[in-house]
C-alpha cells in the first residue's frame, strides 16, 4: 500500500491545492472589493454605513461539496488508469481533501482578521464569519487567536462534512449507473430533506430542539459535522466496493 | 530481403552477411551490424538476428567481442571462398554442361563462349 | 520471473470469454496474443491488469497475484478504455504518468509525441481514434514495466505511424529487454517481431509455440479432389476446402516432393492462423 499511496497523495495534494488556492484567491479579490468601496464610501460621506462581508465559510464548505461531487470519481478513474487500487486512492483523496481544507480553513481566518483589523471601530460595516457570527453572537468584533482558531476548526469540519457528503452522493449515483439514476439522486437530497420535515410535522416531533441543540455551542455542531462527514465517508467507502469503474461522463 | 516468401529469415540475413563478407562489404576485423539494428531496421525479432549471427558464428565466419557488437573473423572471407569454389561445380556447371548436352552444344563451342564471356567482362 | 495463468475461466452473465486458460509468459520475451473477434484476447488482459477479476483459477505475475500492487507496479496493460478525466490535457496526462508510475520515461514521452506529430495540448477526450490510439502507445512505450501489454495498439494508425511504432518498439525493446505482449488483428505486419504466438478461440486456448516453427512449418496444397484424398490419407489436416472437383487443404509442410499433379504454397503466419481458426469454427458447429 504504501508505494502507490505516496504518489497519489502527491498528486491529489497538487490537485486540490490549486482548486483551493484558486478559491481563496477570489474571495481574497472579493474581500479586498468590499473594504475598499466601503471605506471609501465612508470616507465621502456616502451609503449608510451597514454592510458586511460574511460568511466565506459557509461558501467553502459549498466547495468542498462540489469537489466531492465531482473530483472523487476523476481521481478514481485516474488511479484505475495507472493501476491505483481504488481504496488506496480514496484514501489519499480524504488526506488530501483533509490537509488543504485546514490551510484553505486558516488562510480564510487571514482574510477575516486582516478584514476586522481594517475595519476596526467602524460601526455597522464588518467582516465575519458563521463561527463569530451564530457562536460569539459579536458580529463585526475583532476576534481573538482564539476566535479564530476556533472558527478555522469550525470551518474544516463543515468542509470535511460537505466533502464527504458530496463524494458519497457521486459514489452511490456511480453504483446506479443510469441517467434517470442520476437525476433521482439529484432530487435525494431535497426529498429526503422535505420528507424528513413532513415527518416530523406528521409525527408531532419538534425538530426545534435540535436545531437549537446545534446553535448552543460550537462543539455540538462541529461534532454534528464530524459525525456526518464519518457516516458519509462510510456510505462512500461502501459503495466504493461495488462500484464499477468505468469511462465515460457518467 | 523477402519477407513473405518461405526461406526463413534468419538465413536470408545470414545469406546476406556471407555475401558482404565476400566482396568485401565486411572487412575483416571490421564490425557488422548489430542484432539491435537489424531488428529495427528490419523490423524483426532480435532473436531471429541472433540466430543468424550464431550461425555465421559457428561457421567461424564472425566473432563477438563483449560489449562492442560482433566483427568478421580473420580469414573469414578466404573460407567462404573455399567453400563457394567446392559447390562452385555443383551449383552452377553441372546445370551448365547439362544445358549444353540438350542443345547440342560441342565441348570446345562451349569452351570458346566461356572464353568470350572472360573477354566481355574485362 | 514469468506471468501465469492457471485454469483461469471467466463468464459475463451467460458468455463464457474465458474458458481453462492456462499459459506462462517468460521475461523478456515479444509474445503475440491472437485471435478472432470475442475470443476473449481483451478480457485476459484486463484480468492481467488486475481490472477484472479471474471467475476461477488464478494469475500470478513473477509470483504475485495479479491485481496486487506488487503485480500492478510490473504489469502496465495499454487498451482502448480511455479513464482520463475529461477535460484532461496530453501533457498533464504524461506528467500523471510520471506520478504514478515510478519507471516512467517522460522526455522520451514528449520526444515520442513529437514524432508522431501528437499535440500535447489536446484535450485526451478530444483526440480521434488514430491520435488516441498514438497517445495510448506512447504511455507503453515509455512506461517502464517489466510486462507491457498493447491491446490493439494500431487502430486507426496510417501506414507510416504503424511502422514507426514498431521501429520504436524494437528500439525499445532492444534497449531494456522486458516482456511485450502485442495482441492486433494485423497479423502479417506484426509476425516478424513476434517470438512466440499464443493463439485464443472462443476463449480456449488453441495454441502456444514460437512463431519461428508455425512460419512456413504450414502450408497449403491443391489439387484434384481424387488425388488428393490419396495425398492426405496419412497427413495432419489443419483445414481443407473444396471448390469444384479442386480441393485445397492446410497441412503440415513436411518438404517431401509432391505427387504429380499437386501444388504447394507456404503459409505465412496470417495465413496460417485463418486456416486455423476456420478449422476451429467448424469443430465447434459441427
Amino acid at each position: 500500500m504504501k508505494t502507490k499511496f505516496g504518489p497519489a497523495l502527491r498528486w491529489q495534494l497538487r490537485e486540490y491545492g490549486l482548486g483551493v488556492f484558486t478559491f481563496w484567491a477570489v474571495m481574497l479579490a472579493l474581500e479586498v472589493f468590499f473594504v475598499a468601496v466601503s471605506l471609501i464610501a465612508l470616507a465621502h460621506g456616502e451609503g449608510t454605513g451597514e454592510s458586511n462581508f460574511n460568511g466565506a465559510g459557509g461558501i467553502a464548505w459549498f466547495c468542498y461539496f462540489v469537489l466531492g461531487l465531482a473530483q472523487v470519481r476523476a481521481d478514481l478513474r485516474l488511479g484505475a488508469q495507472f493501476g491505483i487500487p481504488r481504496f488506496t486512492m480514496m484514501k489519499a483523496t480524504w488526506a488530501a481533501a483533509l490537509l488543504t481544507g485546514a490551510c484553505l480553513a486558516l488562510a480564510l481566518e487571514l482574510l477575516t482578521g486582516a478584514g476586522q483589523l481594517m475595519l476596526a471601530g467602524r460601526e455597522g460595516l464588518y467582516v465575519s464569519d458563521l463561527y463569530q457570527t451564530v457562536y460569539l453572537g459579536e458580529a463585526g468584533g475583532v476576534m481573538g487567536l482564539g476566535g479564530h482558531l476556533a472558527s478555522a476548526a469550525f470551518n474544516l469540519c463543515g468542509m470535511l462534512a460537505a466533502f464527504g457528503a458530496g463524494a458519497a452522493l457521486s459514489l452511490v449515483l456511480w453504483l446506479f449507473g443510469r441517467v434517470r439514476w442520476v437525476v433521482l439522486g439529484c432530487l435525494a437530497l431535497p426529498v429526503a430533506v422535505s420528507g424528513l420535515i413532513w415527518l416530523a410535522a406528521t409525527l408531532g416531533v419538534d425538530p426545534t430542539p435540535f436545531f437549537l441543540w446545534l446553535l448552543a455551542s460550537p462543539l455540538n455542531c462541529g461534532g454534528f459535522f464530524l459525525a456526518a462527514a464519518a457516516l458519509t465517508g462510510l456510505a462512500g467507502w461502501l459503495a466504493l466496493g461495488r462500484v464499477n469503474i468505468r469511462p465515460g461522463v457518467v | 530481403m523477402d519477407f513473405e516468401g518461405e526461406r526463413p529469415i534468419f538465413l536470408q540475413i545470414a545469406d546476406q552477411l556471407r555475401e558482404g563478407i565476400l566482396c568485401g562489404a565486411w572487412p575483416e576485423d571490421g564490425q557488422v551490424p548489430s542484432i539491435t539494428e537489424y531488428a529495427v531496421n528490419y523490423r524483426i525479432n532480435p532473436a531471429t538476428a541472433l540466430k543468424a549471427v550464431n550461425l555465421l558464428v559457428e561457421e567461424g565466419l564472425l566473432y563477438k567481442k563483449r560489449g562492442v557488437g560482433m566483427f568478421v573473423a580473420p580469414g573469414a572471407r578466404q573460407k567462404l571462398l573455399e567453400s563457394r569454389r567446392q559447390s562452385f561445380y555443383k551449383d552452377y556447371v553441372e546445370g551448365l554442361v547439362r544445358e549444353a548436352r540438350n542443345l547440342g552444344l560441342s565441348r570446345q563451342e562451349l569452351a570458346r563462349m566461356i572464353e568470350r564471356g572472360f573477354e566481355d567482362g574485362d | 520471473m514469468a506471468i501465469e495463468f492457471e485454469g483461469v475461466c471467466r463468464s459475463f452473465g451467460h458468455t463464457r470469454a474465458l474458458e481453462n486458460i492456462s499459459l506462462r509468459l517468460e521475461e523478456n520475451t515479444i509474445y503475440g496474443l491472437l485471435g478472432s473477434n470475442g475470443a476473449g484476447k481483451s478480457t485476459l488482459l484486463n484480468i492481467l491488469g488486475g481490472r477484472l477479476l479471474p471467475g476461477r483459477g488464478r494469475v500470478t505475475v513473477d509470483g504475485e497475484p495479479a491485481g496486487s500492487d506488487k503485480a500492478q507496479a510490473r504489469v502496465f496493460i495499454v487498451g482502448e478504455a480511455n479513464l482520463f478525466p475529461e477535460d484532461m490535457k496530453v501533457k498533464k496526462a504524461f506528467r500523471a504518468a510520471r506520478v504514478f508510475l515510478p519507471g516512467f520515461e517522460a522526455e522520451k514521452a514528449l520526444e515520442l509525441a513529437k514524432e508522431f506529430g501528437l499535440d500535447t495540448r489536446k484535450r485526451v477526450k478530444n483526440l480521434s481514434t488514430g491520435y488516441g490510439s498514438i497517445f495510448r502507445l506512447i504511455l507503453g512505450l515509455c512506461c517502464g514495466a517489466d510486462y507491457v501489454a498493447f491491446d490493439e495498439p494500431v487502430l486507426g494508425l496510417d501506414a507510416r505511424h504503424r511502422d514507426l511504432f514498431y521501429r520504436l518498439l524494437m528500439e525499445g525493446y532492444a534497449a531494456r529487454p522486458h516482456t511485450i505482449i502485442l495482441s492486433t488483428h494485423l497479423i502479417a505486419e506484426a509476425a516478424n517481431l513476434l517470438e512466440e504466438a499464443v493463439i485464443l478461440h472462443r476463449g480456449h486456448l488453441v495454441q502456444q509455440a514460437p512463431t519461428e516453427s508455425l512460419r512456413g512449418a504450414y502450408c497449403s496444397v491443391s489439387g484434384p479432389a481424387r488425388l488428393m484424398e490419396e495425398y492426405l490419407k496419412d497427413k495432419r489436416v489443419v483445414s481443407q476446402s473444396a471448390v469444384g472437383g479442386l480441393r485445397t487443404a492446410c497441412v503440415e509442410n513436411d518438404g517431401a516432393p509432391l505427387p504429380p499433379g499437386l501444388e504447394r504454397s507456404p503459409l505465412d503466419l496470417q495465413e496460417y492462423f485463418i486456416h486455423l481458426m476456420e478449422e476451429k469454427d467448424k469443430e465447434e458447429v459441427g
